[in-house]
């Protein structure tokens, strides 16, 4: 009892400030039944059934630290409204932590309750605000700003430390971290803060450079790859890939990238985007009955910077002044850095971005997202070299009362609700009566047919009817659920989605050409079943001038028995397609049938192909392995897989004496993958398999035996310390 | 008139006293020149040069940027964005300058307090 008063008494401070976040959750709950869908996020849900697809599938293993944790709440009931909050939790929570590890670990003669303030502001300000008004909140997407503090704080110790023991903290920390790059541009953002950050560390004299540090760093460089390497390898073969295809289509693209997203400096200072200015707090302003407060908070979010400005004024010597310098200049190259091409710095920047691997810091927010954090360290810095002296209370009431401010939504509650960045435009700044939001309501029948999918134990494909897309690719418009974003059949069902409104056939945009009158609709159907597609939504819930266009063609292919209805409500229809149009999902021919991108002619050439296929039985070695026998293979067939095309699927040959050849892979054929078998024996098999999944089995061992030894010398280490 | 001949005078012994400082610094004004710089461009150029061989000190650096961050938020105010950004690279060009300034006063303060 009396630990515990003692802990509640030296930590009140510290435990002041979970509670205010508490509340800032608390205020910010969730409507009920309601989701996140806009932009490009859809939140994941459903992760009990999709937590494998998301393991192996698009992002390669590096987001399921993350998922693990709304794994388990799926798993324990946690509705998908309630799992928001959580989102919500994680961010705030971990920002809090991770500051005040910082702050303790770097400033540690600094008063608990400003470094409470400070851990405080680092989890609410305008930045965060950006991210929950925004839908990246609601993903893994911006989880690294949570780990920046601690990253940073446990760096700087394992540096100035002599004892190897010191960097325990650091590479625990990494493990948690390498979650933050589900885009691994984030990866090379964090690699350029580090490599700025210690080299001013030694600029500034904070850690002395000999060979015992360069040994320290080799080790901590070493042992954060191979904690990470379980994402790094599956993704060189990705990389090469998406390398290979920047160089050839999209270089203007990035420049036009590179310039839209450009900030100005005084933008920077103040944690705000340049670009989408006018979509975030406080531009867009929720306070409708005090609208002309918005230009006063405009006024004040230069405040902080000019805090930070005035420091440069009040030291005279000493480590905190040098790291206060550091941190200043980290802030300036920041600056530079965030501004990309525009001037001053677009003669530099211009070259920079487009080197290999840089091209990939595309968006505001992969190096925006340090800015907050090194503002905040400043601001720790100041006040604490200024605590105590003549100026401090004034100062710091101007801080608090401007932090407020700047972050009043969070603490009003609505940030999605009233503020979300979809709201920007509408008069009312309400979710309920805007004509979209990012709150969507799923009727209880979408979520009611996964009962109807999840029993076909055939492996075919599910995709959207009428020709209703979204403001951007991978998105589409349905009003009626006041919804722009992705389908939410991506992740509700356990059957693969073939976009609607993005390029699943090479770049051929096909779903364009639906309300094309020239043809017959039956072409759609064709061309759905030969990408494997059995189920048809018919969203009644669409735009109504595409239901209008595409009302005689739905007619047309019910009335032929094509489509036939499951399912219908006032939502949607369920559609089957006759199975006599659907490909199976691993078949052969005795050609290589490659399929133009064109509607003319292609019913005729899909019929063609489907007349000399043979479906092939297969078993399933892995989440994307496949192993197929010989014995249904002729002579110089061929082999397809109906997955979407992916030069990374590769498939070999296995005799019946266990050897194994790579097949030869037919890149003509644009709506599958096949590769020529050549002559086999019927004993063997063919084992076709995802290449990447293959290097994430690898990395994921090593980056496990690494950590295994990190633990090991984490309890070693507290072990000996225990033992004095 | 005295007391102009004075002053006089000790500008031309500073100038003499420091022939070399002055070389870099027309220097620096004819390498604006030749690459076409503006004016203010040529001004801040010589200012970063003089901060270095002066020396000016980083406190005293750091206050044209004051100014200069001062206006901004009242250009943004008035709706001339142009200005206000304008305004705010010239206080960057300053920071810049109060850093790299900061880094010799560190470096000299560490040394200074090895010796001692």
């Amino acid at each position: 009892m009396d630990t515990l008063k003692r802990v509640l008494r030296e930590q009140k401070w510290f435990l002041l400030g979970l509670a205010v976040l508490l509340w800032v959750v608390f205020v910010n709950r969730f409507p009920a039944g309601h989701i996140i869908v806009g932009g490009d996020v859809l939140q994941p849900i459903n992760l009990k059934e999709q937590l494998a697809s998301f393991h192996y599938g698009w992002f390669s293993g590096r987001v399921s630290i993350f998922y693990s944790l709304f794994y388990v709440l799926d798993r324990l009931g946690v509705t998908d409204t309630g799992q928001l909050s959580w989102y919500l939790s994680v961010f705030v929570f971990g920002a809090y932590l991770s500051f005040t590890m910082f702050a303790r670990q770097v400033f540690p003669r600094t008063p608990k309750w400003l470094t409470a303030v400070m851990a405080l502001f680092y989890a609410t300000n305008v930045y965060t605000l950006y991210v929950f008004t925004a839908t990246w909140g609601f993903t893994n997407y911006q989880i690294l700003y949570v780990f920046i503090p601690a990253l940073t704080g446990s760096f700087i110790q394992a540096l100035r430390s002599r004892k190897p023991g010191d960097s325990f903290p650091f590479f625990l920390i990494v493990s948690l971290a390498s979650t933050s790059f589900g885009n691994p541009a984030f990866a090379v953002s964090l690699t350029i803060y580090f490599f700025l950050l210690t080299v001013l560390l030694f600029i500034f004299r904070i850690v002395t450079f000999d060979w015992d540090v360069a040994k320290r760093i080799a080790i901590l460089i070493v042992g954060a790859l191979l904690l990470n390497i379980y994402w790094i390898l599956p993704l060189i073969p990705q990389a090469r890939a998406g390398v290979d295809e920047l160089s050839n289509s999209t270089v203007i693209v990035l420049s036009d990238t590179l310039a839209k997203t450009s900030n100005t400096i005084f933008d920077t200072m103040r944690l705000l985007t340049t670009y989408e200015h006018d979509t975030y707090y406080p531009y867009n302003f929720p306070f409708m009955s005090v609208a002309w407060a918005r230009y006063i908070i405009e006024f004040l979010s230069f405040a902080p910077f000019f805090l930070v400005l005035s420091g440069l004024f009040i030291w005279k010597s000493g480590e905190r002044k040098r790291l206060y310098f550091a941190f200043f200049t980290l802030f300036m190259v920041f600056i530079a850095l965030v501004a990309r091409v525009r001037f001053p710095f677009d003669s530099f920047n211009v070259f920079f971005f487009k080197l290999p691997g840089i091209n990939a810091l595309r968006g505001w927010d992969k190096l925006a997202i340090f800015t907050p954090f090194i503002l905040s360290s400043l601001l720790l810095g100041f006040f604490s070299e200024l605590f105590g002296k003549t100026w401090f209370r004034t100062a710091f009431a101007v801080f608090i009362s401007v932090a407020l401010l700047l972050s009043l939504p969070f603490y009003t509650g609505g940030i999605q609700t009233k503020m979300s960045y979809i709201l920007a435009t509408s008069k009312g700044k309400d979710f309920a009566t805007a004509k979209y939001s990012a709150l969507v309501k799923l009727p209880e029948p979408y979520y009611s047919v996964a009962n109807i999918l999840g029993s076909d134990p055939v492996e075919n494909k599910v995709a959207m009817l009428p020709y209703s897309p979204g403001t951007s690719v991978g998105r589409v418009n349905l009003p009626k659920l006041q919804m722009n974003g992705p389908d939410p059949a991506n992740a509700l069902y356990t059957k693969k989605y073939v976009e609607l409104n993005g390029a699943y056939f090479g770049n051929w945009s096909f779903a364009d050409e639906f309300s094309e009158k020239a043809y017959d609709p039956q072409w759609i159907t064709d061309l759905y079943g030969l990408l494997g597609v059995k189920y048809v939504f018919y969203h009644h819930d669409a735009k109504p001038s595409a239901l209008e266009s595409f009302e005689p063609a739905r007619q047309y292919l019910e009335g032929k028995g094509i489509l036939r209805p499951i399912k219908e409500n006032e939502w949607f229809t369920l559609y089957d397609i006759d199975s006599q149009y659907v490909f199976p999902y691993v078949y052969a021919g005795p050609d290589v049938v490659t399929i133009d991108q064109n509607v003319a002619g292609l019913s005729t050439k899909i019929r063609d192909l489907h007349t000399h296929i043979t479906a092939l039985p297969y078993d399933r070695s892995g989440t994307m392995e496949i192993n197929v026998p010989a014995s249904g293979l002729g002579t110089d067939s061929f082999v397809y897989l109906n997955e979407k095309y992916d030069p990374l699927w590769h498939a070999e040959y296995v005799s019946p004496d266990g050897r194994r050849s790579l097949l030869e892979r037919q890149d003509d054929v644009r709506y599958a993958n096949a590769w020529k078998v050549g002559s086999v024996d019927p004993a063997g098999s063919i084992d076709i398999y995802s290449v990447p999944i293959r290097f994430l089995l690898v990395g994921e061992w090593l980056s496990g035996i690494t950590f295994l030894g990190v633990i090991a010398g984490a309890v070693w280490v507290s072990k000996r310390k225990a033992n004095g | 008139m005295e007391q102009n001949e004075k002053q006089f005078d000790a500008v031309l012994t500073f100038v003499s006293k420091r022939k070399i400082d002055m070389g870099i610094m027309f220097a620096s004004i004819i390498f604006g020149m030749f690459l076409n710089w503006s004016v203010i461009g040529i001004a801040i150029f010589a200012v970063f040069i003089w901060s270095i061989i002066g020396p000016i000190p980083s406190r005293v650096l750091a206050l044209p940027a004051l100014f200069f961050l001062a206006f901004t938020p009242i250009l943004l105010a008035m709706g001339r964005n142009a200005q206000a950004e304008e305004f705010s690279i010239y206080a960057y060009y300053f920071l810049v300058m109060a850093v790299v300034r900061g880094v010799v006063e560190v470096r000299e303060e560490k040394t200074a307090n090895r010796e001692q």
